[in-house]
C-alpha cells in the first residue's frame, strides 16, 4: 500500500473492554486529512478512542493503525502522532518553552529550543512561554498541550475535549486554530460533548454512544441517514385543530399534539408533509402563518440518534 | 537510535526536577542525621569505647538499616509513581520515547538522587570524624579503614533498592506503602534470620552489612566484627566469620538482586497499559 492510500487513522472493528466495562464496542473507521469532529456525551468513549489511537492502550479485540502502522510498536509512527489528552498534567516548575523544548528533544526535532519559540509564538504565548507552567491559566496549558503535538510536526493529531475550560476569547483562537491545521493539510480528530463547538471546526462528524459510532459523515449526510426518523414539526396558524383533523390518518404522519395557535406534528416523511403542507399553506380557512422544524438541529439528531 | 537520545534526557530532566523539590531537602536533613550521630556519640563517649566501635555500629545501625533503604527507595517509588500518578507519562508513551528509555532514566535518575543525598551525609561524616580526635575530643582517631568502609556499600546499595523499588512503583499503584513493607519487614525480618538459613541473601542489607564487616579495620573494630558474627549466627558463640558472606559474594548477590528487580521493572513497564483516567492497581 502506498503512503498516499493510507488513512492517517484507522480502526478495524475495534474493542476494548476495561476488566468487565465496554469502553469501545466494534468500532470501524477510517479518517483522512481535515478535521474530524468526535461527538458525543461524556462516557460514550471519546477519549478511550484518543488512547486507543495515540496508542496508548491496546485494543482487546481489532487493529488500530496509524498511517498503516500500528501506533504502539513503531516509534516512528508515534512520531506523526500529536495527542492533547484531556487531563491537565504538566511538570509544573518547568516553564512552557522548557517544558516543550524537552519534549521536542524526546522526539529528536533538531533546534528544538528555537522551533519550540516558534511554535509557542504561533499559539500566542510569546510572553509567557519564560513562565512556569504552574502559574499558566486554562487556555495557556491547553496550548501548551497543543505546541507539544506541533513541535514534533505530528501529522495526525488528537485533541480530546480542547475547548475544555477555555474563554470565549480562547475558545474562538482555538476553532480558529484547529480550522488552520486541517486546511494544512493534517488530519485532526477533536473531541467534544458540545455540538455547537463541533460544528464551529468542522462539518464532518463522528457520532458516538456508550462506545459505539452511532453515525459518520457530514453534517446533512447524517441527517439524510435518518429518514425513517418522526421529525417533529411545528406549524403556527390561526386553525390548529382543522389542519389537525387533515394529517390525522395520513400515513406520513405519526402523530399530532394541538395547542391554542400552534400545530406540532410527527413526521415520518418530511419531504411529503412539507409538499402537503405547503399545498395547504394556501387554504385561508387554516391562515398558516409559519412551519418550523423542531428538531433538525444537531443537537436534536444527536438526541435521536442516542434514543434509537 | 531513539533509546540513546531520550534516556539521558529524562535522567537530567528528572534529577533536576527531584533535587528542586522541597521535599528533597527534608531527605538531605534526614541524611545527615548519620553524621550527627556518629559525630554526638563519638564526642560523648569520649575514651571510654574505641571510635571503631561506635562509628561502625552507627554506620550499620542507622546508615545501612535505616537511612539507606528508606532515602533510596522513597526517591525510586516517588519518581516513578509521580510520573504514572501526576499522568505526565502520557505525553512520553505516546511520543516516541521507548519505554526502556523512560523506566531506566526514572531508575538512574533515583539512584544519583538517592546518592547525592546519601553523599552528603557519608562525605561530612568522612570530613569531620577523622578530626574529633585532632581536636582533643579524644586519645585515639578513627582508623582510615573504618572510616572509608561505609562508602562502597552505600554506593552500591541504594541502586539494588532504587531498582526494587522502581520494580514496585512500575506496577504498585500503592507502591510507597509496599516499599515500607519491604524495608521494615522483608529486610529487617529476613535480613535478621540466622545465615544457617540461607535466606538473607534475598536482601539488600545482608549484602551491604557484609562489604561494611570486610571493610572496617580488623583489630580496631574487632568486638564489632565478632558482635556481627555472633548476630549472624542467631546467637551462638565461637562461629566463623564464614558466616559473613564475602565481598565478592556480596557484591554479586546486589548484582543479582539490582538485575532481577530490573528485570521486572521493564517486563511491567514495557507491557503495561498506562491509561490517564485510570490508574489501577
Amino acid at each position: 500500500m502506498t503512503g498516499s492510500a493510507r488513512a492517517a487513522l484507522s480502526f478495524s472493528r475495534v474493542s476494548l473492554w476495561y476488566g468487565n466495562v465496554l469502553g469501545v464496542s466494534d468500532i470501524s473507521l477510517r479518517i483522512e486529512r481535515g478535521v474530524v469532529g468526535l461527538l458525543g456525551m461524556n462516557g460514550a468513549g471519546k477519549s478511550t478512542m484518543m488512547k486507543l489511537a495515540s496508542g496508548m492502550l491496546r485494543p482487546s479485540i481489532g487493529r488500530v493503525e496509524v498511517f498503516g502502522e500500528m501506533p504502539q510498536q513503531s516509534l516512528e509512527i508515534r512520531r506523526r502522532i500529536g495527542l492533547c489528552p484531556d487531563m491537565d498534567r504538566f511538570y509544573e516548575r518547568m516553564s512552557g518553552l522548557a517544558w516543550v523544548t524537552f519534549m521536542a528533544k524526546l522526539a529528536g526535532v533538531p533546534a528544538a529550543k528555537q522551533r519550540s519559540a516558534e511554535v509557542l509564538e504561533r499559539l500566542n504565548m510569546k510572553d509567557r512561554m519564560h513562565k512556569k507552567i504552574g502559574g499558566y491559566s486554562k487556555g495557556m496549558r491547553q496550548r501548551t498541550k497543543l505546541a507539544r503535538a506541533l513541535v514534533v510536526g505530528a501529522d495526525l493529531l488528537l485533541l480530546d475535549e480542547p475547548l475544555n475550560g477555555l474563554d470565549p476569547l480562547g475558545r474562538h483562537e482555538m476553532i480558529r486554530l484547529v480550522q488552520e491545521l486541517g486546511n494544512e493539510g493534517k488530519a485532526v480528530l477533536v473531541s467534544s460533548h458540545v455540538l455547537h463547538e463541533v460544528e464551529a471546526m468542522t462539518d464532518r462528524l463522528l457520532l458516538l454512544h456508550q462506545g459505539r459510532v452511532l453515525a459518520e459523515g457530514k453534517v446533512h449526510e447524517i441527517r439524510d441517514q435518518l429518514s425513517e426518523r418522526a421529525l417533529q414539526v411545528e406549524v403556527r396558524l390561526k386553525e390548529p385543530r382543522a389542519l389537525a383533523s387533515q394529517l390525522i390518518g395520513a400515513d406520513f404522519v405519526v402523530g399530532v399534539d394541538v395547542a391554542e395557535d400552534r400545530l406540532v406534528a410527527r413526521v415520518a416523511d418530511a419531504g411529503r408533509f412539507f409538499r402537503e403542507i405547503t399545498e395547504r399553506g394556501c387554504d385561508p380557512g387554516l391562515a398558516i402563518e409559519a412551519i418550523v422544524p423542531l428538531d433538525a438541529d444537531l443537537e436534536s439528531v444527536f438526541g435521536y440518534l442516542v434514543r434509537k | 537510535m531513539a533509546f540513546f537520545r531520550c534516556y539521558p534526557l529524562i535522567v537530567a530532566q528528572t534529577v533536576r526536577d527531584v533535587l528542586s523539590s522541597k521535599r528533597t531537602i527534608l531527605f538531605v536533613f534526614l541524611a545527615l542525621a548519620f553524621p550527627a550521630v556518629a559525630i554526638f556519640a563519638t564526642i560523648e563517649a569520649g575514651d571510654r569505647e574505641r571510635v571503631d566501635e561506635l562509628y561502625s555500629g552507627i554506620s550499620l545501625g542507622v546508615l545501612f538499616q535505616g537511612l539507606v533503604p528508606i532515602i533510596s527507595m522513597f526517591f525510586a517509588v516517588s519518581t516513578v509513581r509521580e510520573e504514572i500518578s501526576s499522568r505526565t507519562l502520557v505525553y512520553m508513551i505516546t511520543g516516541p520515547v521507548p519505554r526502556t528509555a523512560i523506566w531506566l532514566g526514572k531508575f538512574t535518575a533515583s539512584v544519583l538522587v538517592s546518592w547525592i543525598v546519601l553523599g552528603l551525609g557519608v562525605a561530612l561524616a568522612l570530613v569531620i570524624m577523622p578530626r574529633i580526635g585532632d581536636q582533643g575530643f579524644r586519645a585515639a582517631s578513627i582508623t582510615r579503614a573504618t572510616l572509608l568502609a561505609p562508602v562502597l556499600p552505600a554506593l552500591l546499595a541504594p541502586v539494588a533498592y532504587c531498582a526494587i523499588g522502581a520494580a514496585m512503583a512500575v506496577r504498585l499503584k500503592r507502591a510507597m506503602v509496599t516499599g515500607a513493607i519491604f524495608v521494615v519487614g522483608w529486610e529487617y525480618v529476613v535480613g535478621s534470620t540466622p545465615a544457617q538459613a540461607g535466606v538473607r541473601s534475598l536482601t539488600v542489607v545482608d549484602s551491604a552489612r557484609s562489604l561494611l564487616f570486610h571493610a572496617v579495620d580488623p583489630v580496631a573494630a574487632e568486638d564489632f566484627r565478632s558482635a556481627m558474627i555472633v548476630w549472624a549466627s542467631g546467637g551462638r558463640r565461637h562461629m566463623s566469620e564464614s558466616l559473613i558472606p564475602s565481598v565478592h559474594d556480596a557484591v554479586v548477590n546486589l548484582g543479582i538482586l539490582t538485575a532481577v528487580a530490573l528485570g521486572l521493572m521493564l517486563w511491567f513497564g514495557l507491557r503495561r497499559d498506562y491509561d490517564s483516567e485510570s490508574d489501577e492497581e
